[in-house]
């Protein structure tokens, strides 16, 4: 089982079945029952099946080359948004997180997943993510601290949109 | 200066003990090389030919007396005793060992310094006018801004992983001594509609491809500069490309996108998210941030003695009057002078200063100048607060120390990046063709008489030297493992922007200062009376040189 580490530094198992873009379906019933995270492409495809499994049991994955924008009147039908960072230097997830919350309003459980290392946390958890599958699964037992590993940042974030200078 | 309250000092604090943990893990194993790679640069490390460089930000150039003083502990204790000012204002340290970076880290801390974000792709170092807030042609001093970018740049969340790095400098005065065309953001302040105004330029850079700055923002009210830099980074987060480090700079995304759809893009971002949003800066917060840059205690009598008493020190002392012509500035305040510290004598590597002079130049400044050193982007140091009756006595210190060459300005006033004795990007060894042109012409009235010139090497195409702004640029090029340098001429890093144009075929190393001096003496030719080395360039154009160089058949 997949460990999944929370913003407020709990560790739970994941129950989420994740259904990227390199899995081929051919049809809907390739998708298993319970709660799934699909990718834009297969959103797409099997938008109208999909929704008839519920908010609770859907979510869907955003790629770092992927624009919430795209699918910005669809959010409502998600639980989870699982940002995904396919290098971790690859910083465009961290500008989705804040779209997705600031733009969109999206309240919902926002994931980092893909190559989630434990020195990105704190700047991930300041945009707006809130759950974090960490690449390397040993880390996740430890990664509390890293979570906050500066009390009082400069600016102005989705976590507190008051830069220090108003605090 | 800005003084660091509990807040700053915690933030420090807190980015010793994250980078030591950081550290720890690499050297244990728990953290790969590639992993650990973009946090060591997010802290100015680099790996280098034959040690690790440790770049130590010094923001907007600010330092004081007891900054500088750690800094000469630090290269004494953990370095081979002498540090190199870089061209954006920062010093570096060629010889730390890994381990000891942490604790390099913690001493600096404690003098309120730091490497944050000194490299990697990120939001570098706040670059500025070396002579802000004394300057004659001032119009706003431009280090509170600064600073306020400082703050929010410093560990900004969304910002942690740009496509590459990002370079912003400010500006506030008529003569542009930031070179604001050529960073990815630069800013100008100016004076609009009787009110300070920020004018804001887009994808400027060197580099491999370089580009003068286009404006984006013709007057941009302060209180939203940082609401409005938050919306250009984001277009350029989203947009820069990651595909090729080489096409990653924002000029590269302005260009392919054009000027009016990117700024259509950063306005759409701004007006609908961002503006007047929590960031927006208030009267207060700007009032504050100025608070810190006030002028220092001058003494306001004026004694007319003293410019008599001037004047027949530089009868009696040529070596004096030369250096008060090249390296001492007017002040804003007429009882004081801006002294250039010429960090550029002959057979010194441009802009290394040894831990001694550090000391000393740190106790000159706290005798002579209210405690406090800059450095500039020319690679020399500036005080920038001397009393015009002490300029005497402050020159016989400084040549003591090896930095009163009268140069500043001059063709010897080189910038320099450290080249391939150092760098393990570097195609050539830029230090030893500095020399050879320093030596080449240490002749002072020829100096003189040649006038400005500034003349720029970079050991690569990564132009770390800024050759494509320097009237006269010289690039180390590789040709089938050979090391040959290049000639470009026109660049201009002022407020006529411009990027220099290649001459021809390159050279070998031993043949550049004769044909620096080929250059230099087409220009004695065809000068008008009064006319500027580059203002011929720009007058004649280049061919004349080419022809001077290469003869008739070339041009």
């Amino acid at each position: 089982m997949v460990k999944k580490l929370l913003d407020n530094g709990a560790v739970v198992y994941d129950n989420w079945i994740v259904i990227g873009d390199d899995k081929e379906l051919d049809n809907y019933q390739d998708i298993p029952p319970g709660r799934v995270l699909v990718s834009l492409k297969h959103w797409g495809e099997f938008k109208h099946q999909l929704v008839d499994r519920g908010t609770d049991k859907l979510g869907l994955i955003i790629n770092s080359d992927e624009s919430p924008r795209l699918v910005a009147s669809d959010l409502h039908y998600f639980s989870v948004i699982a940002i995904n960072f396919p290098v971790f230097t690859d910083g465009r997830g961290y500008s989705h997180a804040r779209e997705l919350r600031e733009q969109f309003n999206f309240e919902g459980e926002i994931r980092a997943i893909g190559d989630v290392l434990i020195d990105q946390l704190f700047a991930m958890r300041r945009v707006g993510i809130n759950s974090f599958i960490l690449r390397n699964q040993d880390d996740t037992d430890e990664a509390r601290p890293y979570l906050s590993t500066f009390s009082n940042p400069y600016q102005g974030a989705q976590d507190d949109p008051r830069p220090l200078l108003h605090r | 200066m800005y003084l660091y309250n509990e807040y700053d000092k915690q933030l420090l604090q807190e980015r010793v003990a994250q980078f030591q943990d950081q550290t720890t893990r690499f050297l244990d194993g728990r953290l790969s090389e590639s992993e650990f790679l973009p946090l060591r640069l997010q802290n100015g490390l680099y790996i280098q030919r034959l040690a690790p460089m440790l770049r130590i930000n010094i923001p907007y150039g600010m330092l004081s007396t007891t900054q500088l003083r750690r800094l000469a502990d630090i290269s004494d204790r953990f370095d081979k005793g002498y540090g190199h000012i870089s061209t954006r204002q920062n010093i570096q340290l060629n010889w730390p060992k890994l381990e000891d970076v942490p604790a390099i880290l913690g001493e600096l801390a404690e003098v309120e310094m730091h490497a944050i974000q000194a490299s990697g792709s990120c939001i570098r170092n706040i670059t500025s006018d070396q002579f802000a807030g004394v300057a004659t042609d001032e119009i706003e001093d431009p280090r509170p801004y600064c600073e306020l970018i400082r703050q929010w740049s410093t560990f900004h969340p969304e910002f942690s992983f740009l496509p590459r790095k990002f370079k912003i400098a400010v500006n506030g005065a008529a003569s542009d001594r930031a070179a604001v065309q050529f960073h990815d953001i630069g800013i100008e302040l100016i004076k609009h509609e009787g009110q300070v105004a920020c004018r804001i330029f887009v994808g400027g850079g060197l580099g491999r491809t370089p580009m003068v700055g286009e404006e984006i923002h013709p007057a941009l009210p302060p209180q939203h500069l940082l609401t409005y830099l938050e919306a250009i980074l984001r277009v350029y987060n989203l947009h820069g490309r990651r595909d090729n480090k080489y096409k990653a700079r924002i000029k590269i995304l302005v260009k392919a996108t054009g000027l009016e759809s990117f700024k259509r893009q950063v306005e759409h971002e701004w007006e609908n998210y961002l503006k007047d949003g929590p960031s927006t800066l208030t009267d207060e917060d700007i009032t504050w941030a100025k608070s810190f840059f006030g002028a220092p205690n001058y003494e306001t009598q004026h004694d007319p003695s003293v410019v008599q008493q001037i004047e027949s020190q530089r009868a009696a002392h040529r070596a004096f009057d030369l250096w008060l012509q090249r390296n001492v500035k007017e002040h804003k305040h007429a009882n004081y002078a801006i002294v250039n510290l010429s960090l550029k004598p002959t057979g010194v590597a441009p802009g290394d200063v040894t831990s001694a002079q550090m000391r000393a130049i740190a106790d000159i400044a706290d005798k002579y100048s209210f405690g406090e050193v800059r450095t500039t982007h020319e690679q020399n140091m500036v005080l920038a607060d001397v009393q015009r009756s002490n300029l005497f006595t402050l020159w016989q210190s400084l040549k003591e120390l090896g930095l009163a060459t009268p140069n500043i300005g001059y063709i010897t006033d080189l910038i320099s990046c450290p080249g391939g004795d150092y760098c393990s990007l570097a195609n050539a060894k830029s230090i030893p063709v500095a020399t050879a042109i320093q030596q080449r012409f240490d002749d002072i009235d020829y100096l003189h008489d040649i006038g400005d010139v500034d003349l720029n090497i970079s050991g690569c195409m990564n132009a770390c030297g800024h050759h494509h702004i320097g009237h006269i640029g010289i690039l180390g090029v590789d040709k089938k493992g050979e090391e040959f340098f290049q000639i470009c001429l026109g660049g201009d890093s002022g407020k006529d922007a411009k990027v220099a144009k290649i001459l021809g075929p390159s050279f070998k190393a031993e043949e550049i200062p004769e044909v620096i001096e080929q250059i230099l003496n087409q220009y004695v030719a065809t000068r008008i009376e009064g006319e500027r080395f580059i203002e011929t360039v720009n007058r004649t154009g280049t061919d004349p040189f080419k022809e001077a160089v290469y003869g008739k058949k070339a041009a």
